[in-house]
């Protein structure tokens, strides 16, 4: 369960370009839902799922994710939350191109604080349910951007987050590969997993469980 | 951690081999000027608190001559004319000589004090000032190891009544490249405390005055003569003490002459060498930091990635930590398998030696090497957010 309560995010707080990117932005997703965050550009989509994602602070309100307050923790702190509870997909892959597609996906568990037995076959598996287990040990600068998207995928769910977090990742694709990568998100939701995709494509939001629609730092419905 | 700082080294194989390349240069540069003040120092530091005293150092050679009298002294003989005098340190050449031999004038000992204030370089055993005064076995320290060996027993006869034989244990055999002090063969062009040291081109052997004076064997005084005077002498009693030591001996002056020459020859290493050394090691750290900056800013979207997967700035900075002490134990490597190599062709040219000083300033530049390689990341990736380097 994650809850937002009067968030609030200013840019350059205190300067002469500060700017109010979100104002008392307010929501709940419950676990197991497919959200679709939809706005214009600078509407504010990013700069809320940033902070969903634990990469972004703010000034005002309260995070929660989980009944753990999301405020104001230390690096250790945040960086567990983003290993452990949260998958993240970008528009532009985030991979580290000259890695192969297996090394990618085991990044997060080289850097979980659990123990985890058998970190190569929980990377295959990772692959496999995204359908390029054979493309392990090709390096992520010889595959399609539909196969990029898919290692992206991959290690979002490779140790098991309950919130995959995805900003415009349809954003570079065609609309073929789009569809493929979508489905991919729905039967990861079949799963259990709590989605949130960011989006300015209503074809894609209306494939969600919800839409949540945010202009100028509001969410309006 | 280890594989993603393997993987940085090898896409940044070119610019880490050169920094090692530098790194190993300064280390060698290093090894050399520290090797050449630390000779310098250490043939200076024996004798530093007899060149800092008041007092003489008086060439005595063998036989006085006083209005054409002959005479010869003893320390004992001078102590008891001067009584302002502190302490005397001796060489004395002694009549012994191998038996079955006419290796006259090979012979030497050395007073106590003498012996305790330098060691010569031991190829094996022990020097005279641990020799055992209460021995009834008269010790000796041979130059020579291809004829001798610890524990050895060579017969002596005395020059002076050859009837008269000794047997003398082996203590010590001096290193090949040893030098002994004192024995000077006199005062001139002797400017500073290199002067007093020499090599000992033939088999010599060495006692303790005291066994020779309790086997009342003979001795008489040679060489370099540290005479240090009493502290709070006016200047009356100083300029007679001056005077009166001229009768042993041609002398010069302990703390004025002899240890301001001393200390300017030491001081001309670390004005020419030293700026050199620090000029190269500068450049090394700057390179350093160039290379380290441009590769950080290269790899921030790598950093960045592993930030949205878990990664704390730590992890990112024991990365480089890692790559680092990789390229460190490159350069160190390296400047190990030049110098083995080149070994013979540096050390005609170059004072090389291995020491506890050098490895604690080599140490210093490789661990200041590896600070640079966790600072800078540290200052650029605190100042780029993560979202700002993924958007790019």
């Amino acid at each position: 369960m994650i809850k937002l309560n009067n968030i609030v995010k200013i840019y350059n707080p205190k300067k002469a370009n500060e700017f109010k990117a979100l104002h008392e932005v307010s929501c709940e997703i419950n676990d197991g839902e497919m959200i679709a965050i939809i706005g214009k550009s600078g509407a504010g989509k990013s700069t809320l799922l940033h902070i969903l994602a634990c990469i972004d602070s703010y000034q005002e309100g309260e995070y929660i994710i989980d009944e753990t307050l999301v405020k104001n923790l230390s690096e250790r702190q945040y960086a567990k939350i983003r290993n452990e509870k949260i998958g993240m997909v970008m528009q532009d892959f985030a991979l580290v191109e000259d890695f192969t597609a297996l090394e990618n996906v085991m990044i997060p568990l080289n850097f979980s604080k659990q123990k985890i037995k058998g970190k190569k076959e929980k990377a295959l598996a990772a692959l496999k349910s995204v359908g390029i287990e054979d493309l392990a040990k090709k390096p992520c600068n010889k595959l399609s951007g539909g196969q990029k998207q898919r290692v992206a995928i991959a290690r979002a769910i490779v140790n098991e987050p309950s919130m995959i977090l995805a900003d415009e990742p349809t954003g570079a694709l065609d609309s073929k590969t789009s569809e493929e990568i979508m489905d991919l998100f729905k039967s990861l939701n079949k799963h259990g997993k709590t989605i949130v995709i960011v989006t300015h494509d209503p074809k894609i939001a209306n494939q969600c469980d919800r839409i949540i629609e945010i202009s100028d730092g509001r969410i309006l419905s | 951690m280890v594989l993603y700082s393997f993987k940085l080294n090898k896409k940044f194989a070119f610019t880490n081999l050169f920094v090692a390349l530098q790194l190993s240069v300064a280390l060698i540069l290093m090894i050399i000027t520290v090797s050449s003040i630390m000779s310098r120092i250490d043939d200076y530091l024996p004798l530093r608190k007899v060149l800092s005293s008041q007092g003489k150092c008086v060439y005595v050679s063998e036989v006085n001559y006083i209005n054409d009298t002959r005479f010869s002294f003893t320390v004992e003989d001078i102590l008891n004319a001067e009584k302002n005098i502190s302490e005397i340190y001796s060489g004395y050449k002694t009549p012994l000589v191998p038996s079955g031999t006419e290796n006259y004038d090979h012979s030497y000992s050395y007073s106590r004090n003498m012996a305790e204030l330098y060691t010569p370089r031991m190829l094996k055993g022990k020097w005279l000032d641990k020799a055992d005064k209460d021995s009834d076995v008269l010790e000796v320290v041979v130059s020579d190891s291809d004829n001798y060996d610890i524990g050895d027993i060579i017969s002596f006869y005395n020059l002076n009544n050859e009837e008269k034989t000794y047997s003398a244990k082996v203590i010590g055999i001096l290193a090949d490249d040893a030098k002994v002090l004192g024995l000077e063969g006199s005062n001139e062009n002797v400017l500073d405390f290199r002067d007093m040291y020499k090599h000992m081109e033939s088999e010599c052997f060495f006692f303790s005055s005291e066994q020779i004076e309790k086997m009342r064997i003979g001795l008489t005084l040679y060489g370099q003569m540290f005479v240090t005077y009493k502290n709070n002498l006016n200047d009356s009693e100083l300029l007679d003490l001056n005077r009166n030591l001229y009768k042993y001996g041609s002398n010069l002056g302990l703390s004025d002459e002899l240890n301001i020459n001393s200390k300017n020859y030491i001081k001309e290493d670390i004005i020419l060498i030293f700026p050199i050394a620090l000029c190269v090691l500068f450049l090394v750290v700057i390179s350093e930091v160039v290379a380290v900056s441009i590769q950080t800013k290269r790899e921030l979207k790598f950093y960045a990635v592993l930030n949205i997967c878990g990664a704390t700035k730590k992890h990112c900075i024991i990365i480089n930590l890692l790559c680092s002490l990789f390229v460190s134990l490159v350069g160190i490597i390296i400047a190990v398998i030049f110098v083995l190599i080149n070994y013979n062709s540096l050390s005609s040219s170059f004072i090389i030696n291995f020491d506890f000083v050098q490895i604690f300033v080599c140490s210093i530049i490789v661990i200041m090497n590896m600070l640079l390689s966790v600072i800078i990341p540290y200052k650029i990736l605190s100042k780029k957010a993560i979202i700002e380097v993924l958007k790019k």
